[in-house]
Parts: structure tokens; sequence; C-alpha cells
């Protein structure tokens, strides 16, 4: 046993006391009593019990001491020390599955020189007997074995074996290309130490880590990076339109153990410079020819260096390791082409720059060409409330879609087929497009292909406030309005609507009814909008934007993400095909999260309906610039716990001591009431 | 608030006893109390044969009628007896306690009314130090005990007392004559026992009443207690005590007055005196109704 806090026996000194306390005598309680002669009396019988009222007064004093002897140790705090299981050495081995462990040097990247290593720990504790784990630190810190026996080595081995790809394949190796959860990875290594504090835990990195248990010794780093490593990185891109003429810009460094600078070539070239998409959905540049393949056929020079004009040379110079050089390519300068639009940038650092690791060597600028979305708004009396609305989205949606916008006005036939969203309104057309959204406001008959739908006689109203909106079930399209903002003094009844979802209704008959298929994305509104106050109010502009983005939803929020993060793609298709990063995927649910594992560019290819031409867009996938720094050094803010197991030891013991304690009291207080009081 | 029995409820309810007292006491003429000698009563005793000197006009002619002898009918006789009742005034009687005082007083009392009630005489002795005090004379008629016992009820308990001394240095003690009533607690070291004898010499009926309280009887204190005996002088008298009273002191108590009372028991039936212990948690109705008629003075 031992005294964790052996000041606590200073309690002891309580028996002391008690001596003391049964030395002085306490003060007598006087008491005036009719007479004494009966007690006088008592006493002689009390004298044949003297030998038994010894022993109990003894053993009420024994007690006592007792009770204070045990007080006194739980005040010591006393502990036996769990004896650790004779199992040989313990050793916990934490892999570093950060993107930096991709750094590869002498055809060996550092994660395989950390897999080696743990190999090699593995074999060292088996043969001594030991007990082994191995976690691995990625996104997801996990075991990849928990305390395994030397006799389970083989299966050890090809864990181990595991997380590395085909030979010289580093691509398939299970590092990561985000941050590895280091913390959490010693967190588990933490649990192991709990059950033994003696294990031995060894921390495989390319990182230098400072932190009080790796001071301690507790937490063993064993460095895997090597002096001959260095990276050039592009950290970050982007484009600026100024004074309608594109201006590209990267953020570049360099990473060097002996914290030297480096000078090298750093490429931006463009693809589709100043081309656009016509009104049939191609891609076609000034000339008329259309865009092909990954033609980055205009190579730019740079304009600037951090800010100083640097137009003849390509080169661009790193003065020391991790400065980070801000390099411009304005294309307003005639010898770059004055690019006013654009399909896609690849900035690089150039082929012939052979660092250690290449995964942030590239950089895509994607979405320089915007969608084209065409509206057609076709009405047998015009209605400026449409109008107002279509060209008021397309100004402020021209960062996201080239929207164009026809009116058929004065009795012309509406087009039937080319639109992407139809409008009609009262007059309706024979038969429905089919290559896009079509709006019927109230219709005057029901078109030959539009099946399901009955409508009936016209409503309407005296009262001046009209007839009030309700809502209908929760839908994308009637968020954000209040139905009772939308009055409507006349509306044509519908009587069936087989296949429509009803959102609006008036006067318990359904006002607005939507369908989303992939040959009938049909919206009907049958209120009378030039009979209402509805086109004035906040609402009727908030529903038709709902309209717009739930029949033309934009199929991702941006271009640039880092691994790791998660997109919420759409679709204005029935399905939307995902291919990068090694795999593809087909997404037909939306909005649907996605989680980009790899760096690189990712292709989104959907197909709106079967006559028109797929849509093709790419998103760029860039790994955090935190990774590009291969020598940084970081804190390790996870402390090990090893006083814990010993803690739950102790609080065992001092339940014990408190059970003898209850125990004492007991006794004494029994021995107590034997004896009638003190 | 003064503790009292003495009301004029309490004494309507013993108007229905009376004192039993044995019949082989010679009394005084004009008693209401049946005794063994023949008397001028109308109540028939017994018959005997004439002897000469006999008064002949007490022959009973159809007896002669009968048998020709001369036979003479005997009746009883009644007699006054005189109740003597001797209180014990010591401090351990009444002072601590004024409740066992005033119920001590109340047996007294009640004593006393049964005793002029059945036109006996009664005299109150009050035993202080060595003496026994008759500050009433002996009072015959309710009206004169009525005037004493007002008296009674303003008895100081002081001192101690020795109960040997005050009854056989007593006056006027009697002979043959009465009931000789000691109420104490009999908590004294005096030797009681020589009064009982001289008053069974006397041969006067004698009956001990002793009066305790509950306290005494079970005593609630305990641990280290300085008991101070009432009767004590100061502080450093022998009398005083310094015990540490544990259970098994308290036992040993129990044990001690039980076998204290069971000796002042023992010793009356061997002078076939009367004992009584009562204690003041009992109340006093229950006490001349229930134990009084047990002990067989009261009828």
């Amino acid at each position: 046993m031992k005294l964790l806090l052996p000041l606590g026996l200073l309690g002891l000194l309580g028996i002391i006391i008690l001596i003391l306390i049964y030395l002085l005598k306490p003060n007598y309680q006087q008491r005036v009593i009719s007479s004494t002669y009966v007690w006088k009396l008592s006493l002689k019988y009390k004298r044949k019990r003297i030998p038994i009222s010894i022993l109990r007064s003894l053993l009420i004093l024994l007690c006592q001491i007792l009770i204070i002897t045990a007080c006194a140790f739980i005040l010591a705090d006393p502990v036996i020390r769990e004896e650790v299981p004779e199992v040989g050495q313990e050793r916990v081995v934490v892999i570093d599955g950060s993107a930096g462990m991709r750094t590869k040097y002498e055809n060996k990247t550092r994660f395989e020189l950390a897999v080696e290593r743990a190999q090699e720990i593995a074999k060292q504790t088996a043969d001594e007997g030991g007990v082994f784990t191995a976690i691995l630190a990625n996104p997801q810190a996990n075991y990849l074995v928990e305390r395994s026996g030397a006799e389970n080595y083989d299966t050890v081995s090809q864990k181990l074996a595991e997380l590395l790809g085909e030979e010289g394949n580093a691509d398939d190796d299970k590092c990561s290309y985000e941050e590895g959860d280091i913390a959490g990875a010693v967190s588990l290594a933490d649990r192991i130490l709990m059950q033994n504090p003696a294990a031995e835990v060894t921390l495989i990195t390319g990182t230098s880590y400072v932190g009080m248990d790796i001071t301690d010794g507790k937490l063993k780093v064993e460095n895997v990076s090597r002096e001959g490593e260095w990276n050039a990185a592009i950290l970050n891109a982007g484009a600026e339109l100024v004074e309608n003429y594109y201006k590209f810009w990267a953020d570049i460094s360099v990473y060097r153990s002996d914290g030297g600078g480096m000078n090298f070539l750093v490429r931006c070239m463009v693809k589709g410079a100043n081309y656009y998409i016509n009104s049939e959905g191609e891609t076609v540049g000034p000339d008329g020819s259309p865009l092909v393949g990954n033609s980055y056929d205009t190579e730019l020079t740079p304009t600037s260096v951090d800010g100083d004009l640097q137009m003849t040379s390509p080169s661009i110079f790193v003065g020391q390791s991790g400065d980070v050089v801000h390099v411009e390519w304005d294309t307003s300068d005639s010898e770059n082409g004055n690019i006013y639009s654009y399909d896609s940038v690849w900035i690089h650092i150039d082929d012939g720059v052979q660092d250690s690791f290449d995964a942030d060597n590239n950089f895509f600028l994607d979405g320089g060409m915007k969608q084209s979305v065409r509206i057609q708004y076709a009405s047998s009396k015009p209605n400026i409330f449409f109008a107002g609305f279509f060209m008021g989205i397309r100004d402020t949606l021209r960062n996201r879609w080239t929207i164009d916008y026809d009116e058929v006005r004065n009795g012309a036939s509406p087009e039937m087929e080319g639109y992407d969203f139809y409008v009609f309104e009262r007059t309706m057309p024979a038969t429905l497009p089919t290559d896009g959204v079509v709006l019927l406001v109230n219709p005057d008959k029901v078109p030959e292909n539009l099946t399901g739908i009955t409508l009936g006689d016209r409503i309407t109203t005296e009262d001046p406030n009209g007839f009030l909106l309700a809502a209908g079930e929760p839908h994308p399209i009637t968020q954000y309005i209040t139905p009772e903002n939308l009055p409507a003094t006349a509306y044509r009844r519908i009587l069936t609507y087989d296949g429509y979802t009803p959102l609006l209704f008036c006067g318990g008959d359904p006002v607005l009814l939507v369908r989303n298929e992939m040959n009938a994305k049909v919206a009907i509104l049958c209120v009378e909008t030039d009979f209402s106050m509805a086109g004035i109010t906040y609402d009727f502009p908030m529903l038709m934007l709902n309209m717009f983005n739930y029949f033309v939803p934009s199929t991702v929020s941006q271009y640039l993400y880092e691994v790791g993060d998660t997109a919420a793609l759409s679709a204005r298709g029935p399905e939307l095909t995902v291919s990068g990063g090694g795999q593809e995927t087909t997404v037909d649910s939306f909005p649907q999260d996605y989680k980009f594992t790899r760096p690189g560019e990712y292709t989104l290819q959907q197909r709106i309906s079967p006559e028109k031409a797929p849509i093709v867009e790419n998103v760029f996938v860039k790994v955090s610039s935190k990774e590009s720094d291969l020598f940084r050094e970081e804190e390790l803010r996870v402390k090990l716990s090893y006083q814990a197991s010993t803690e739950s030891s102790d609080y065992a013991l001092l339940l014990y001591f408190a059970s003898v304690l209850v125990g004492l009291l007991f006794l004494e207080w029994l021995l107590h009431s034997r004896e009638g009081g003190l | 608030m003064k503790d009292s029995y003495l009301n004029d409820d309490f004494f309507s309810r013993l108007e229905t006893l009376a004192l039993n007292l044995r019949a082989n006491l010679s009394g005084f003429f004009g008693g209401k109390h049946l005794v063994k000698t023949y008397g001028q009563t109308v109540e028939f005793s017994d018959y005997r044969e004439y002897m000469l000197g006999d008064d002949i006009r007490r022959i009973d002619w159809n007896l002669f009628s009968r048998f020709e002898k001369y036979f003479l009918k005997l009746f009883t006789d009644e007699r006054q007896m005189h109740v003597q009742i001797f209180l014990d005034c010591s401090a351990s009687v009444g002072k601590v306690n004024p409740k066992k005082g005033a119920y001590a007083v109340g047996a007294a009392a009640a004593l006393g009314f049964l005793a002029v009630h059945n036109m006996d005489k009664v005299s109150f002795k009050l035993m202080k130090g060595n003496r026994a005090e008759d500050p009433f004379g002996v009072l015959v008629g309710k009206n004169s005990f009525f005037r004493a016992i007002s008296s009674l009820e303003d008895v100081a308990f002081e001192g101690d007392t020795d109960i040997a001394e005050c009854v056989t240095t007593c006056p006027n003690v009697g002979s043959n004559d009465g009931l000789s009533v000691i109420i104490s607690d009999f908590f004294t070291d005096s030797n009681w026992k020589k009064a009982v004898d001289y008053l069974t010499y006397k041969k006067r009926q004698v009956l001990l009443i002793q009066v305790i309280s509950p306290e005494e009887q079970e005593p609630l204190y305990n641990g280290r207690v300085s008991l101070i005996d009432i009767e004590s002088s100061d502080l450093a008298d022998a009398r005083n005590m310094k015990l540490r009273i544990t259970r098994g002191l308290q036992l040993a108590y129990e044990e001690a007055l039980r076998d204290m009372i069971s000796d002042l028991k023992s010793f009356c039936n061997s002078r076939e005196a009367g004992f009584l212990s009562v204690c003041t948690d009992k109340p006093i109705e229950k006490m001349l109704f229930g134990e009084l008629l047990k002990v067989g003075i009261m009828a």
C-alpha cells in the first residue's frame, strides 16, 4: 500500500487528543435530587459488573482510536498500485495520415517510411513477446490493430502492409489528402495508456510537433522528413474582372528544410479564351469554332510579382522557405490577349520542376463560362409584372447565369422549342414545349399534351379585398412567402390535377400546381394577376424567384473547394454524374451532399432533356495550404493522462477504508448503546 | 402553581370509604369501630352463662325456659380509635419535587379525613429533624379537621428527618388504641425499623406509605453527573456524589430501589404492619381506592 498524501497521517494526532480528552475529566453536570440514598445503594450492585464495564470501556476506546486511524488513512489517500500484467513490452504506434505524408523523395513517400517503421516496431515488439497497437491518424483517427499480442503478429503485419498501395503507386495508399487528426489519434493512444501506463507511445510523422508530453518523453516522436525534400506550392489562386478584362493571380511559395529559396517556372494557361455559349448551348470561340477538349491553348505571361512589374520572364523567384509570392497575369495587357471570358484557367508549376509534393502543383480556376438560360414570355395581354421580374433576375443573377429574355409581342407565335423557361399567359398554345420548364398563368384552355388537368369555371368576387390564398404542403417554391399577401379577385377553378402537387389554394381550390419530371416540368398558376395586387407585393417576385431556383438550380454554389469539403449538389436534369479524384458517381436525388476526398479537377455532367446537349461544369478541389508546408512546426495540444488509471485505483481503496470506518462507527455506537451513554 | 390535592371534590369522594382497623384494638368509647370486646350496642354477639355479679336484667329468659339455665345475651362493642399520621417533612420529600410533597400531604389528609369521618380521633405528627411536631393536636370532627389541613398544605419540607427518633420520642403515642401511619420516602440512613418496632410494641396498628416520584423510580439523566442531595449541607457533604451514570448503573439503581422496597415490605410483613409504595405519577385516587384496599386498611 502506498500513501499519495502522507501528510494526511497528521490526522493520527487526533489519537493524542482523544487520550487527552479521556485523561482530562470533563465537567460534571450538576443535578439536585431528592436523595442520593438509592444511588449509594446502587453502587454496591454496580461493583459486581466492573470487569465487563472495563472491558466495554476499553473496547470503546479501541474503536475510537481505530476510527481516527481510519480517518487519517482516508485523508492520506491510500492506494495499492495495480500490478501491470506481465505482457512484456507494450508499444503504441501512431502513423500520421495527413496529406503532407505523401511527400515523396528518392522514390519513397513519408507515409511509406512511416509504415515501414511501424512494421519494424511491430516486429521488435512481437520478438519481445509484447503487445502492439497501431493507430492511423487520418481525418478520422482509428485503430488499425488494438493491443495485439505476439501470437497475432502475422495479422498485424498484414494490416500494416494494407496501408500501402501497389508497388510504386502512392495514390492507392491509405494516407489521406486532408489534415490528419493527430490529437484524436493521441487520445486513442491514451486509452491504451489507461490500461497500461507503461506502454510506449510513438508518433511517426513528418511534422515537427512540440508539446509538454513530448518534452517529458511520454510521447516519442519519430520524424520521417528528409533533408532533400522540398515543395513548390500554389497556395491559392483567383480571377478578377477588371475593366471587362480578366486578371488572374496566384500565391506561390516554396518550402525547404534548409530555409533557402528557389527560382522556378509557373505557367498560367487559359482554355476557351473569349469563348461564349451560343443559343444552342454550345461553347464557341469568337470565330464560331467550338471548344474542343482540354485545349489550354492560351498561355499568359506574368505581369507582376509581388507588385513589381515583370513582363518578360515567366520564372518566379521565392526568396526563402515559407515566403509567399503573389503573381498576377493581367489580360488587359494586349500581349496577354485581352481576355473577357474564359472557360477554365490552369495555373501550374512547370513539369520540369520536380518537387517532393505534387498535390499542390496545379490549380484550376473553373466556372469562367456562365451557363445560359433562355426565357420566353408569351401573353395575349402582356403583364409588366412578369417582364419586370425576369429582367430583374437577369441582372441579379448575372454572375451565375447568362439569361436571355424574349417577350412575344403583338400576336406573334411563340417559339415552341429552344428555350429553357416558357411562360404562357391566358392564351395557351395547342401543345406545350417539352425542352424546358413551362409556366402557365391563368390558362384559358388545356394544351393537348398537358395531361391530368381539367379546367373549370372562372370564379370572381366583388369583395374589394379579393380572395385570400392559403398555403398547401411546404415546398421550396412557397418558402419565405406569405400566401395571404397574394390576393386575387378572379381565378379559374382546376377540377382535376392528377400528378401535380398543389402549393397554393384559393377558397379550397388549388391555384398553383407543380410537376417536376424529366419531360414535364410544369407549373400552373390560375390566378388572374392583372385583377390582383399580387404583382406589387414582395411575395410575388419571391414566388417567381423560388420557382426559377427550383426548376433551374445551380449545380454547385462555388467552383473551388478544399479536400474534405462537402458540396451540396443540385441539378436541372434527373441525374448528375460526378467524375474526378479517380472515381465516378451518379447522383439522382437533390440536393445531395458530396464530399471531396482527393484533390484535382472534378467534372459535373448532367442532361436537361434528351434533345439538348449535356451541360458540363468543372470544379477544382485543392489540398489545404497548411499541408504544403512540409517542415512546419505544430504544438500538440492533447495531454496524455497517465495518472488517470492510478486515480481510479485510489478510489477503490478509499471505498474499503470508508467501509471499515462505517463498521467501526456502528460497533462504537453499539457498545455505547449497551452501556447507555458516555 | 402550588400542587395540591385537597379540595371538596377530593374529600367528597372519600366519604364512601372507611378505615378498616384491627378488631383487637381497645380504643376509646364512642366510636364506630367494631372491636372484639362486648359492649352495649344493639348488635347481638354471643351468649354466656350467668355469673355471680352480672346484671340480672340482661338474662335471656327465653333461653331459660328452654334450658332452665341462666344465659346472658352479649352485644358487640364499638370504639373510637386514634389515628396518628407521622408525615416526613424532610427536604427529600417535598423540596425538590413539590408534587411529591403534595402527594404525601394528600395521602395524610385523606387518611385523616377517613378517621374523622368515622368518628375517630386523628393527629398529624410532622417529623422534622429528630422530633415530631403536633401543631394541630388531636382532631375530632370534620370542622376541626378542615381547619387543620388548611395549615397542613403549607407545611415546609426542609432539613433531614430521623424517623426513629421522631416516633420514639413522640409523646402521647398511645397504646393499643388505633392506627399509626408513617408517610415518607424512606430515603434515609436513620433506623426507621426502630420506629416500627416501637409502634408495634405499643400495640398500635402500623401502616407505612412510601411516596416516590417517577424520576426516583427511573432516573432519566445519564453521563457524568454530580448528584447534589437536597438534604446535604454543602457541596462537600458526603451525601453528594459524582457519578458516571451508564446504562449499567441505571440498572443497578433500579435493582437497588427494588430491593429497598422489598426490604421495607418484608420487614413490615414480619411486624404485621401494612406497607404501601406509591409513585406520584399514579393518581392519588387510585392509591386510595386501589392500593389501600389491597393492603386491607380500607373498607
